[in-house]
């Protein structure tokens, strides 16, 4: 992944698009169809997220999970707090956001489901990765093979089904995973027409299968595996595009606040200016710039403070 | 000097943010719903400044609320869209923005099999696509059929990383309500 923050970019803006992107009255299919499919944007960041794990090795399983907590987690319960005064929640909805409780209990419908989501996977990688390491074969055939189970009993047998947005997202992880390992033996030429490839087929499919009738069988939310060529041919694509671009470093940086932002105080905003210009066009634009512009202004503020933070902290420690 | 603009900078954006959502919500408890009507490009402040005197928050769900409102306007009024338009004014939505727009027999938002078995139907949600409601008045010639097939084959997770929290459904002669809907539009 040589453009990774052009790939950030481009799925934080579609996510955000899926989010807060209103339709005209006269909306074309494409316009409809390119923004009810925008959810892919969460299956390349589980994709990006493997990707990049794979690319290190997981030595110490504390420094390891402590690291993932202050760049994710820590930002993750702030944004809780924030979302605890704005939203008037109760301290028990707090706790139960905070633990990850709600998570198991709404899935998609938790706040800011992905973080818990992808701080589970951070748990559990450093014991995937130990036994991949001793056999690739093994540890991915029995992976794959429980995760089928699981997902068929569980839909057969209960009516449970909030997991299903996350546990769905383990195929494309482990591709992510898996296709670092290949990252030399795609040249340019290939990966463009690799790209490409899956996006002309994973169009159809997603067209079909997760679109306006989201494939339910054989498991629930099946639809999620059927995104998979389209996640994968468009960070391939996208990962053409030089991320040395500053608006695009900005964006790529920013995209957990960028996510919160939205989830917190996108729709009342979307909302007010839709009531205020009554111009849907305008609404739009207006909304996405200005979730944008606030989330890197908090991104570039957090990243100072804590910066601050951490040199008084190891200035207290050199003094002692 | 940096440091003092970047805290200006992220002074104002604060103030402009929290101040649009706080203002935002004031502003709307006080006023009905706007509409958008099909065909138009705009937002259409339609009959803003009418209080119908059934649009009073009640302590209902919100989709309770809205088949309690069809119930009672079904009765007189059998035109789809401008029942649909009326209850997308009920306060109980907070100042959401609600859209309604007429919809054929296929695949509909909301469910995970192609709906059949109306003549007529009117999709009443919000504009913003990813708050977790949504609903519809159908005009048919058998309502248990065409109540069953929705609620068989109904999904609350429909919006995915949203999700309603109650379906109901309710007939006045040959109409259908249906809605899936969060419990409360409050936060």
């Amino acid at each position: 992944m040589q453009n990774k923050k052009s790939v950030m970019a481009f799925s934080a803006l579609q996510i955000l698009i899926f989010h807060l992107w209103i339709f005209s009255a006269n909306a074309s299919e494409i316009e409809i169809f390119l923004k009810q499919i925008a959810y892919l944007g969460v299956d390349i960041f589980f994709f990006l997220s493997a990707y990049s794990l794979a690319s290190r090795s997981v030595d110490n399983y504390k420094e390891f999970i402590y690291s993932r907590f202050k760049s994710v987690y820590l930002k993750f319960i702030l944004f809780a707090l924030i979302a605890f005064i704005h939203n008037k929640w109760t301290l028990t909805k707090l706790i139960k956001v905070i633990l990850s409780i709600e998570l198991f209990e709404k899935g998609g419908g938790t706040f800011l489901w992905f973080l818990p989501a992808i701080m589970c996977f951070y748990l559990l990688f450093p014991l995937f990765q130990k036994f991949d390491n001793k056999n690739r074969k093994l540890t991915l055939t029995v992976v794959s093979i429980s995760w089928l189970i699981i997902s068929c009993i569980i839909t057969r047998y209960t009516g449970y089904k909030s997991m299903f947005i996350f546990w769905n997202r383990i195929p494309i992880f482990l591709i992510g995973y898996y296709m670092y390992s290949y990252k030399d033996k795609l040249n340019i030429k290939n990966k463009m027409i690799l790209s490409i490839g899956l996006i002309i087929i994973g169009l159809y499919i997603a067209y079909k299968f997760g679109y306006k009738l989201k494939l339910q069988y054989p498991f629930v939310d099946m639809f999620y595996i059927m995104v998979i060529p389209l996640s994968i041919g468009l960070t391939l694509l996208v990962d053409f595009i030089p991320s040395n671009n500053k608006l695009i470093s900005w964006v790529g940086n920013s995209t957990l606040e960028l996510y919160a932002i939205q989830m917190i105080f996108g729709y009342d905003l979307c909302n007010i200016i839709l009531i205020k210009t009554k111009n849907i066009m305008m609404t739009n634009v207006i909304t996405l710039l200005s979730v944008l512009v606030i989330s890197i202004i908090i991104h570039y503020i957090y990243q100072w403070i804590y910066k601050k933070i951490e040199n008084f902290l190891k200035y207290k420690r050199e003094l002692n | 000097m940096k440091k003092r603009k970047i805290f200006t900078i992220s002074l104002l954006s604060f103030m402009l943010m929290f101040g649009l959502t706080g203002c935002g919500q004031a502003n709307n408890k006080g006023e009905n719903n706007n509409q958008v009507n099909n065909g138009n490009s705009e937002v259409v402040d339609n009959e803003n400044k009418e209080d119908t005197g059934k649009t009073e928050v009640s302590t209902d769900g919100v989709a309770t609320t809205l088949a309690t409102q069809f119930k009672e306007e079904a009765k007189s009024n059998k035109d789809l869209t401008s029942l649909a338009e009326s209850l997308g004014k009920n306060k109980t939505f907070n100042g959401v923005v609600i859209a309604t727009m007429d919809v054929e027999e296929g695949e509909l938002a909301g469910f995970d099999k192609e709906i059949k078995g109306f003549t007529k139907g009117v999709q009443f949600s919000p504009m913003i696509g990813t708050i977790p409601f949504i609903g519809f008045v159908f005009e048919t010639n058998d309502t248990n059929a065409l109540v069953k097939t929705l609620e068989e084959n109904h999904n609350l997770r429909w919006n995915i990383c949203t999700e309603a929290e109650e379906m109901k459904t309710e007939v006045v002669d040959n109409l259908v309500f249906f809605v899936m809907a969060p419990k409360s539009f409050a936060n």
